[in-house]
């Protein structure tokens, strides 16, 4: 009895492991012979498609012999979607409309009806990349999709078709659930321009949370100098994480004259807020932002004072010139980010560089440099020793390490580039 | 009952025991199958409209560190960092953790790069051994390398999470390529479900045979030599019905330290990696679902089929079986480190299923099946083996075998895709057949080795003895496709 359901198994294993190898093999030698197919219908079409975009007028029918079926008029399909993403203006349109004539957009806008999602999303898809107007009612139906996907698609699809008809639904859109989805809806948006920053700012007040950060983002990559006010008001909401992502876009708009708030933000209760200020401040260089960006260098939280450190370090002359007084800050991760961001912006081996010359700037460097190896950060300072190109200089710094103790052998050779 | 009467009863038992055990483990191998086909076959739709190169310019997707540990690395850690430069993502930065090498990683780095010392102010949040210096690139703004002392992988993970400045890390291996949109693709889990998102594992596939140019893979072979090939179909088996299936069961145990994307904060609540485990990959993740769990914090640990990390494996049984020793022994000490959370409701499906699969099946598995065939030899010898009823029974053992590997071809053929080659096809569904004559066997006697070394607590980290991407010999046509190639 074991011994016949031991033979009934090994039927079974043995009779699927048939059908499985013939699945994989089969499976393969179908598509490949499809993709075959399909290779050759487009070389077939592929000159009089060139010539149809190239033209000025003239129906698709007039320059290439396209069948309304089967793997010839799939290749032209796929031919056609694939240029509508890298043509633009008129030779876009001849794709719409040559799209159109050959069914296309009827045929995938009955598959928005399909009741599997992956057709609806593929349909949607396809719909965008024909950039048919005649798809945006059925396109702005599906906005409220039951499935995720397809909701998005019908935005992305709405978004490539242009007009201000997509960008209320895709606004509506940035309330999805999932970050990532929101995240795609507001690259759409963002990537449109225009109309979208009234959009943005008339329905803001009914917005939920998820879709006013997400606003803000996008204000911040449209860089419309017009939104500065609006963003500027943003900056005392009640939301810590509107108030950061406010100031992070004020950053991104460039306008200096924003200062006052960003400066205001500084002394914020929340530590991202006061980050993302100082990281504002560096990016629109405000110069009245020197002191207390200096100031904000002891703050309690490190992305506070590394932030601040960097808006220094980008503030140029005088930025250098309060990370030096840095230097002697009480608090000592001040002044060793002081350290890392004057190596950074190069002042470190502007001051070697002057060693030598002697006089008032020799001296200057020499205080300057002692009291960076007194903090005991010479990483930069005993490579420059040992690989400086200038002999003078490479001489200087190795005794004043050596003098700390710090390098105590003789100063390295030049450097073979030198 | 005589001496013989009791043998005979011991031997039977011990034969419906055998029954029972590969009844009970091909019926999990199996149902893990089917619920990885679902996955994948939903993964690869899901994945199709996830416009991954346009969230490559968002500035709202979640910047990362990568981070390297290398030790003596010296003929792929380069190659290694082109790759990674040139991976699709908006803003990341890479840490290459130099682990006291005893060659010339550092040097290759620093002439590779132009790198120079700076003086780096970091929070050491993770004890790890002395940092000798951070380096930062002249000409690649975002590249780090902190030379240390050699502490072990765990201890220059711990450094990089020390050093790295971004919410999320990614530790990826010194000889790995991974592909270019692999940071989009597994970081989406994070964005999909920032809250509860910890930690993310990607599949790890074979680079042997392959071919590399700019950091890139540019030509995907199956390799040459039979024992590459075999682990082609075992990685392939793993990774596509192994992890998918435990992710999906919310119990995945391993994210291979290849390449896997972290919370930061979480991993540094759980106090880094553990230098005193063989595999600190793994035991990371049990610590992490310990953590979770006891925070009684909704979270996932997920696996995402489709992020590629390619990396060299051995090419002989003599590195092979070294590397398994440490994987192996690594999870027995992590299983027995965490043995509360066996059969512990508090952790779910993971005390009730996970660990328990693997202590059963996964520990003593080797035990069983070495055993099952001295049980042979014994019932041979006290004339008791029905030899039809053996072979038979051999016979649907084998069939089996064949039937899971022959199910993870059949996955790759109807998702990814990555060997397109008629003869690798071919190649591959020949070696899901002919590894079950003496591979698998070869693995489980590795395992009870380990299980030996476990017991006396032996730990070696067994070399992995590197031929280098560039020197793997090309194919004829993998020439031409070079050539071909813009």
């Amino acid at each position: 009895m074991t011994e016949r359901a031991l033979l009934f198994a090994i039927a079974v294993i043995a009779g699927v492991l048939v059908l499985l190898s013939v699945v994989i093999v089969l499976n393969k030698a179908i598509r490949e012979a499809r993709a075959s197919h399909r290779r050759r219908w487009r070389r077939a079409l592929e000159p009089g498609l060139q010539k149809y975009l190239a033209a000025q007028e003239g129906p698709l029918p007039e320059f290439a012999n396209v069948p309304q079926r089967g793997a010839g008029r799939e290749a032209a399909v796929d031919f056609l979607l694939d240029h509508s993403e890298v043509v633009r203006g008129e030779a876009r349109d001849r794709i719409s409309r040559a799209l159109e004539g050959l069914g296309f957009v009827d045929q995938e806008t009955a598959r928005l009806g399909s009741r599997s999602w992956w057709h609806r999303a593929s349909a949607a898809d396809r719909l965008g990349l024909s950039r048919s107007p005649r798809a945006i009612e059925a396109l702005t139906q599906h906005l409220e999709d039951a499935d995720g996907d397809v909701r998005l698609r019908a935005a992305k699809a709405l978004g490539m078709i242009g007009g201000q008809a997509a960008i209320r639904p895709l606004v509506a859109a940035l309330a999805q659930p999932s970050r990532w989805s929101t995240l795609r809806v507001a690259e759409i948006l963002a990537s449109m321009g225009g109309g979208v920053e009234s959009e943005l700012v008339a329905t803001w007040h009914t917005m939920p949370r998820v879709s006013r950060l997400a606003t803000l983002d996008i204000l911040g990559r449209l860089r419309i100098p017009g939104s500065a006010a609006f963003l500027l008001e943003r900056l005392s909401d009640e939301d810590p994480d509107l108030r950061a992502r406010a100031a992070h876009a004020l950053g991104k708009l460039g306008d200096p004259t924003v200062h006052r708030g960003l400066i205001g933000c500084l002394r914020d209760p929340e530590w991202p807020v006061r980050a993302m200020a100082a990281k504002a401040l560096g990016r629109i260089r405000a110069a009245e932002g020197v002191e207390p960006l200096t100031a904000l260098l002891q703050d309690r939280q490190w992305w506070a004072r590394s932030n601040a450190a960097e808006a220094l370090r980008d503030l140029g002359a005088r930025g250098a010139a309060a990370l030096l007084k840095a230097l002697d800050a009480p608090d000592p991760f001040a002044r060793h980010q002081a350290v890392l961001m004057l190596e950074q912006s190069g002042v470190i081996d502007q001051y070697a560089a002057d060693l030598p010359l002697g006089g008032a700037p020799a001296e200057n460097a020499r205080a300057v440099l002692k009291r960076i190896a007194d903090l005991g950060q010479t990483a930069r300072l005993e490579d420059l020793a040992r690989s400086h190109p200038d002999a003078a200089t490479r001489t200087s710094l190795a005794g004043l390490l050596a003098a700390r103790g710090i390098l105590t052998g003789p100063p390295g050779p030049p450097p073979a580039r030198a | 009952m005589d001496w013989k009467g009791i043998a005979v009863e011991f031997i039977t038992t011990f034969n419906l025991l055998v029954l029972f055990y590969f009844l009970i483990l091909n019926t999990i191998y199996l149902l893990l199958f089917l619920v990885s086909l679902r996955e994948v076959w939903v993964f690869v739709r899901r994945t199709f409209f996830s416009d991954y190169r346009q969230l490559m310019q968002s500035e709202l997707t979640w910047p990362i560190s990568v981070l390297v540990p290398a030790r003596n690395e010296e003929k792929t850690i380069v190659e290694t960092i082109h790759s990674l430069q040139m991976v699709n993502y908006g803003e990341f930065e890479i840490i290459v953790v130099n682990d006291g090498s005893s060659d010339e990683t550092l040097a290759r780095l620093i002439e590779a790069f132009e790198l120079r010392r700076i003086d780096k102010v970091y929070r050491r949040a993770i004890a790890t051994e002395k940092v000798r210096g951070v380096y930062a690139s002249l000409e690649q703004a975002n590249l780090l390398v902190v030379d240390k002392e050699q502490g072990g992988k765990a201890d220059a993970l711990n450094a990089g999470i020390n050093v790295a400045r971004y919410p999320l890390f990614c530790s990826v291996d010194a000889d790995s390529v991974i592909e270019e949109d692999a940071l989009l693709r597994v970081v989406k889990p994070f964005m999909e479900n920032p809250r509860e998102t910890v930690a993310v594992g990607g599949i790890v596939r074979i680079v042997n045979g392959c071919t590399i140019r700019d950091g890139r893979v540019v030509d995907i072979e199956l390799p040459r030599r039979p024992l590459v090939i075999f682990q082609v179909v075992e990685y392939l088996r793993a990774f596509l019905t192994g992890r998918v299936g435990w992710s999906a069961l919310q119990s995945l145990l391993i994210i291979s330290g290849a390449f896997g994307l972290y919370r930061r904060d979480e991993v540094l609540a759980v106090g880094g990696y553990d230098r005193d485990t063989d595999t600190e990959d793994l035991e990371l993740v049990v610590r992490l679902h310990q953590h979770m769990r006891l925070k009684k914090q909704p979270y996932q640990i997920v696996f995402v089929p489709d992020p590629v990390c390619w990396t060299e494996v051995p090419s002989s049984w003599k590195v092979l079986r070294r590397q398994r020793y440490r994987w192996h022994r690594g999870l027995l000490q992590s299983l027995w480190r965490h043995k509360r959370m066996m059969f512990n409701p508090r952790y779910g499906v993971l005390g009730l299923l996970a660990m328990p699969y693997f202590v059963i099946f996964e520990m003593f598995g080797p035990f069983i099946e070495i055993a099952g065939y001295l049980a042979v030899i014994l019932s041979w010898f006290l004339g008791l083996l029905n030899w039809h009823f053996f072979l038979l029974f051999l016979f649907m053992a084998f069939l089996y075998g064949i039937f899971l590997s022959l199910a993870a071809v059949l996955l790759e053929e109807i998702s990814f895709r990555r060997y397109p080659k008629w003869e690798d096809l071919m190649k591959l569904l020949l070696f899901a057949v002919v590894e079950n004559l003496y591979y698998r066997q070869a693995l489980s006697l590795f395992k009870v080795k380990s299980f030996y070394d476990f017991i006396r607590r032996t730990r070696r980290w067994g070399e992995m003895e590197r031929a280098g991407f560039r020197k793997e010999a090309m194919t004829p046509a993998a020439q031409q496709r070079m050539r071909a190639a813009p």
